[in-house]
């Protein structure tokens, strides 16, 4: 399909995959990141594989994936740069790509949205304490601290009681917040696998309301436990610093099976933090003139396909999505808009 | 270069993947070991109803199916084979725990029932009736499980106006139709109630099910289907020389080369409920990938190994058979170089893993196209 080009929004793991596919379908594509390096919020991903076993958590299929969308010689990337004024011209799309405050004026056949999430800020959780309290961090914090310096940080770990838990910023219409973010249960018990085969000695138990398991992971959740891993059905209500031992934390929670309230103590408290839209992703909306859902989420009917034809969304600018699931649903708008680009090509 | 894809199953999701790859003109072959549901109507298509595999062999780009398909054998030709059987679900007898009573019923049976009109079961008006549906009774539902289930007892809500409460030990929110479903479902007065450990009681005078709040009576039990992988599953694994995980499902299993919808073997994939667990939406997505899989491998003019593959030093190698065993990609054999047999690998089939070097006792397997020495990649390697 010669002298087409679809704009791709978002150089993470989605844009890079949808970008990927068209590529492979012979169309030219302009990846435009507005941060100086492709990757994303999975860059953060670390390898959770317990015992050498994988845990299939997408981590690890990052990587090639940004080595090959650097090679590929239809692909252009355009990394610390943005897009303005788009505008629906006939049949194509014209912008402007800004970089370094060059700006430059450009067209496309196509557009695709790919602009991820952000992490819920735990902070907006104040009970918790995050921010304040040193032994209470979030899952990505742990996340980044095992990539940066890798499993066995926590081999001789003098952790004895670690908690996690669940739904910190999730499932809260309180905060307008009343979506699941889908990936933090998976996470939270891969991590929690993980620290377990590292750290023997360490208690591990999580406070969750319902643990996420639809799809592949019941396997995961239903090994943890045979591991002993604790899972307690309801979530604290506060965090505080241990009267006992500062350097501990005390978390007061409902314990439902039993219907009462009780103080437990731990070394470690990990948030598994959601996924939100990003801050400024109205703005992206109405750039686009796309609609978005109740939470902020844009807003598709069918899949990919936005309220504008010619228009996509991929990955979890449209919905949270784990990192495999992303690439499913960016190869699925890939081929969306490459029908479009069929149909809508002399 | 043939451009057949063979898609392997009858299954609704078998159905996705087929119209998915006659809407890019690919010509497909669909076996399927009963009746194939219909289809649209395309030269591309041929069907093979009633038939199963019983040899496989070739490679990616050129693989050759055999069929015992009653009166006769028939042989498919095809580029890329896509596995979309779907899975199984358990009859309500096939455990025990289950009481057997005619209070309790399978999803199945109540859909029949609430498309006859009025009389839910012949013991009460179906107005004053209290209907329970229970998730993760045995064991925690999946995802089509719970889809289906919550459906279907909102449904029963709208149709009888009876009483509703829904039973589950997990309740699953993960997807924006099951959020928007359960909170439609709580706004029309049904109730969820969390699981405890006992299993239900059913008697003359109806059904007592505990939970964390109490016990629940109610008139009749739906209990949500309980999946499993199909049981010809090893059976056409086998054939395919592709990977099963531990839980009967097929599924990648050389981490190194692990991707959405890929199985070990090149030109092989896997689309829907064969590998993973979804609901109807999520199956057809991933009918879109599997086609999306196939588009990429043979919208080229001809197939071309990976930058990085193994290659075996006929000189060195000692026929050991270990990087034969090793092989997650089962891409090396044993071939004859002039005089002499040794192992060989076959270019196309190879993901470039580097398991086979890195396990060779004498060292005849390098990696072409990594510009290291031996020694070095196995260190990477292992």
């Amino acid at each position: 399909m010669p002298n087409t080009s679809v704009v791709i929004i978002g150089g993470g793991i989605s844009g890079v995959a949808a970008a990927l596919n068209l590529a492979q379908r012979g169309v030219a594509v302009d990846l435009v990141e507005r941060e100086p390096r492709l990757g994303g919020n999975t860059l953060d991903v670390c390898c959770k594989a317990v015992n050498g076993q994988c845990q299939h958590c997408g981590g690890c299929l990052v990587a090639e994936r940004l080595r090959a969308v650097c090679a590929e010689p239809l692909v252009t990337v355009h990394l610390s740069s943005t897009i303005t004024n788009i505008q629906p011209a006939g049949d194509t799309f014209s912008y402007q790509l800004v970089t370094a405050n060059v700006k430059q004026a450009k067209s496309a056949r196509a557009v695709i949205a790919a602009t991820g999430f952000d992490h819920i800020d735990a902070r907006t959780k104040g009970p918790y304490g995050y921010g304040a309290l040193s032994m209470v961090i979030t899952g990505e914090d742990m996340e980044r601290r095992l990539r940066a310096e890798g499993q066995s940080v926590y081999d001789c770990a003098v952790l004895r009681d670690v908690a996690f838990i669940q739904c910190v910023g999730s499932r809260d219409e309180h905060a307008n917040r009343g979506w699941c973010s889908q990936v933090c249960c998976r996470y939270a018990v891969r991590l929690a696998r993980l620290l377990g085969a590292r750290s023997p000695q360490t208690n591990i138990t999580i406070f969750k309301m319902d643990i996420q398991t639809a799809g592949r992971d019941s396997q995961a959740f239903a090994l943890a436990q045979q591991e002993g891993i604790r899972f307690i059905c309801g979530l604290p209500a506060v965090v505080r610093r241990s009267e006992k031992d500062s350097a501990k934390a005390a978390l007061l929670f409902d314990d439902i099976n039993t219907g009462q309230f009780r103080t437990n103590e731990f070394d470690l408290v990990v948030l598994a933090t959601g996924i939100e839209p990003r801050s400024d992703a109205l703005q992206l909306a109405e750039t686009l003139g796309v609609e978005r859902n109740r939470f902020g989420f844009l807003a598709s009917q069918d899949g990919a396909a936005l309220s504008i034809p010619g228009i996509f969304a991929a990955g979890c600018c449209q919905s949270p999505r784990s990192i495999s699931e992303s690439i499913v649903h960016a190869t699925a708008a890939a081929e969306a808009c490459y029908r479009y680009l069929q149909e809508h090509t002399q | 270069m043939n451009k057949t894809v063979a898609v392997l199953g009858g299954s609704a999701d078998a159905g996705w993947v087929v119209e998915e790859l006659l809407a890019l003109s690919y010509s497909v072959a669909w076996v399927g070991q009963e009746d194939l549901p219909d289809s649209p109507r395309s030269d591309g298509l041929r069907a093979y109803p009633r038939s199963r595999v019983s040899a496989v062999s070739g490679c990616v780009g050129s693989f050759r199916l055999e069929l015992s398909a009653p009166p006769e054998r028939a042989v498919i030709d095809a580029a890329a084979i896509i596995v979309a059987m779907g899975n199984q679900r358990l009859p309500l007898g096939a455990d025990a725990r289950i009481p057997a009573h005619p209070r309790v019923l399978s999803t199945q049976v109540l859909a029949e029932r609430l498309s006859a009109p009025r009389q839910i079961s012949g013991i009460a008006p179906a107005q004053r009736q209290h209907i329970l549906f229970a998730l993760d009774m045995l064991e925690l539902s999946g995802k089509q499980a719970v889809v289906e289930t919550l459906e279907l007892a909102l449904r029963t809500h709208d149709t009888w106006h009876c009483e509703v409460s829904v039973l589950y030990r997990e309740l699953q929110v993960d997807s924006d139709l099951l959020e928007s479903l359960t909170r439609t479902m709580r706004e029309q007065g049904i109730v969820f109630h969390r699981l405890q450990d006992a299993l239900p009681v059913v008697d003359d005078s109806g059904v007592h099910v505990k939970h964390a709040d109490g016990v629940l009576d109610g008139d009749l039990l739906v209990i949500a289907p309980v999946v499993r992988p199909r049981s010809d599953s090893a059976e056409l694994a086998g054939l395919l020389r592709i990977a099963l995980g531990a839980d009967g499902y097929f599924q990648q299993l050389n981490v190194r080369s692990y991707r959405p919808g890929l199985s070990n073997r090149k030109g092989i994939y896997l689309a829907g409920r064969c590998h993973l667990d979804a609901d109807d939406a999520g199956a057809r997505a991933d009918a879109a990938q599997a086609a999306a899989n196939v588009a990429i491998l043979l919208g080229q003019d001809h197939l071309q190994p990976e930058t990085v593959i193994a290659e075996v030093g006929s000189t060195k190698c000692i026929r050991c058979l270990t990087c034969i065993r090793t092989c997650p990609h089962a891409a090396v054999e044993l071939a004859a170089y002039g005089q002499v047999t040794a192992a060989k690998v076959v270019e196309l089939a190879c993901f470039g893993c580097g398991a086979c070097a890195a396990n060779c006792p004498v060292r005849a397997i390098t990696m072409k196209g990594i510009d290291v020495p031996v020694w070095l990649q196995e260190a990477a390697l292992v």
